[in-house]
């Protein structure tokens, strides 16, 4: 080994031992999504040890399920039949809006008729958490589509304990759907995480305001200095300022009826002043650019489109719920 | 053994040295820990398809050079964001007990390329063969040489530099 071998050796060395034991924080694993008998993991047979309980358990589970049946069917297990055509409708929406908009690193508690329905709008079945009774939790998942099944089934608690911000809304009075974001860590910390948030959006808005490269046309300004984009959103602006001059037309989010201070998640722009012979060009390049970004700066859809006056444009979305604590620390703040 | 006694009894036996060689990537404890816990709780949920605790181990080195490699990215991103990145700031007490040299080492090394930086930590650090460096990186043994060659000869013109 050479003397700068040595050098290097001995400098990685103190640097790694900065890092004490104590340092090491308890290990947090995650809850397993899915978890399948040994039979089915390995394919193998199951064992006479193993089908000797077997009968009196299944036994168990068809009594438990007369029981239910006979005894009290909780509304959530009620198929589409008991619904109304204004409930119906509102569920078909809210599906349709789920199924194109959640990120499908998210699973989602629903009833059982939402569930079907959401497999229905091509959602993975491994991503959904079917809520059978109040009795099951929904802290497992990312959102909730709360239906009002559902909301009858956890009253309150729904918004003061598991779900506090809607992300969108579907319907109106008693027949409305709502997709929740759950709050994993408390209603509390989901409040606090959600206000820090909005800090660092606005305080990257009003650098963002100071970049050249970028025009904010009508609105758009005061949207971005109010912290209102995604902070996706706001990584993927500057990251493409940097390629190329552009002008923001419109911020959105095709969420109706979101809470307060839910980030938009999408946004139209143009190339600010480009030759007409090379926009087309640049647009693709754009385009291209988002395409390879890394998770989680990959849009969930990005497409070239028309503006009025001829003109055109890139559309640029992102999938629900927003990441919280992105712009704050090295890495984004984990979601289930 | 069920994954989580086995995954619990790897993360007793290597969390240490794994969070050391994230801390010494990105220079910044709090996002190695991060790093190094998102690769456990992976090797957690990915722990039925793998064949032995050999898999494991490299399957953890792989996740966690892709979990720093995921933050200097971010890194990047956010300088180019105006973020105001502000270097890591080493305290006095650090330059005095590791003396100066070897925080201009460690400096050096900080501001390698990303492979560079890898190849280096892998080789000085956690004492690996050209071979294995070669399955965590995902490349050749030869290119791991060549990779480690370009490093030192990197580190030692920027020493001279400093000398």
């Amino acid at each position: 080994m050479t003397p700068l071998e040595d050098k290097v050796r001995a400098a990685i060395r103190a640097k790694a031992a900065r890092v004490t034991p104590e340092a090491v924080p308890p290990l947090r694993l995650p809850v397993r999504r899915r978890s399948y008998p040994p039979a089915y993991r390995g394919g193998g047979r199951i064992g006479a040890r193993q089908l000797r309980w077997l009968t009196p358990a299944a036994a168990a589970v068809a009594v438990a399920a007369v029981v239910t049946l006979t005894v009290g069917v909780p509304r959530a297990v009620l198929g589409p039949a008991a619904m109304s055509a204004a409930e119906r409708a509102a569920q078909e929406n809210a599906a349709q809006w789920v199924a194109a908009q959640v990120s499908r690193t998210a699973v989602v508690s629903c009833d059982p008729a939402m569930c079907q329905a959401l497999l229905l709008h091509g959602f993975p079945a491994a991503d959904l958490l079917t809520l059978r009774s109040a009795a099951a939790s929904p802290l497992r998942s990312a959102v909730i589509v709360a239906t009002p099944a559902v909301r009858r089934e956890f009253g309150q608690s729904l918004r003061s304990v598991y779900a506090p911000a809607v992300l969108a809304s579907f319907g109106s009075g008693t027949a409305r759907v709502e997709v929740r974001v759950i709050a994993a860590d408390g209603v509390a910390a989901y409040r606090s995480a959600l206000r820090a948030d909005l800090q660092l959006r606005k305080q990257t808005g009003a650098q963002l305001l100071s970049n050249n490269r970028i025009t904010f046309l009508g609105s758009t300004s005061v949207q971005v200095l109010d912290g209102q984009p995604d902070s996706r959103l706001m990584f993927s602006l500057a990251d493409m300022a940097a390629v190329r001059p552009i002008s923001v037309v419109a911020l959105a989010d095709s969420g109706p009826g979101a809470s307060e201070g839910i980030p938009l998640r999408s946004l139209t722009l143009t190339l600010s002043a480009p030759n007409p012979q090379y926009r087309s060009m640049f647009l693709q390049e754009l385009l291209s650019r988002l395409n390879t970004q890394p998770s989680p700066w990959y849009p969930s859809r990005v497409a070239i489109v028309r503006l009025p006056r001829g003109r055109t444009g890139l559309r640029i979305e992102f999938t629900a719920p927003s990441p919280l604590g992105l712009l704050g620390t090295a890495s984004p703040a984990r979601s289930r | 053994m069920t994954a989580e006694p086995a995954v619990e009894a790897l993360y007793q036996a290597c969390a240490l040295s794994m969070i050391r060689v994230a801390f010494v990537m990105l220079d910044d404890l709090p996002a190695a820990e991060d790093v190094v816990q998102e690769a456990f709780c992976s090797l957690y949920r990915r722990w039925d398809h793998l064949d032995d605790a050999d898999s494991a181990m490299r399957y953890l080195r792989v996740s966690v050079l892709n979990g720093c490699r995921s933050v200097l990215r971010r890194r990047a991103v956010r300088r180019r964001v105006l973020l105001a990145s502000q270097p890591t700031a080493v305290s006095a007490e650090a330059v005095v007990l590791d003396g100066e040299e070897r925080e201009e080492v460690a400096r050096a090394v900080g501001r390698l390329p990303v492979r560079q930086r890898e190849a280096v930590v892998l080789r000085y650090y956690l004492d690996l063969s050209d071979e294995q460096i070669g399955q965590v990186m995902g490349i050749r043994p030869g290119t791991v040489r060549s990779t480690a060659h370009r490093a030192l000869e990197a580190l030692g013109r920027a020493l001279k530099e400093t000398s």
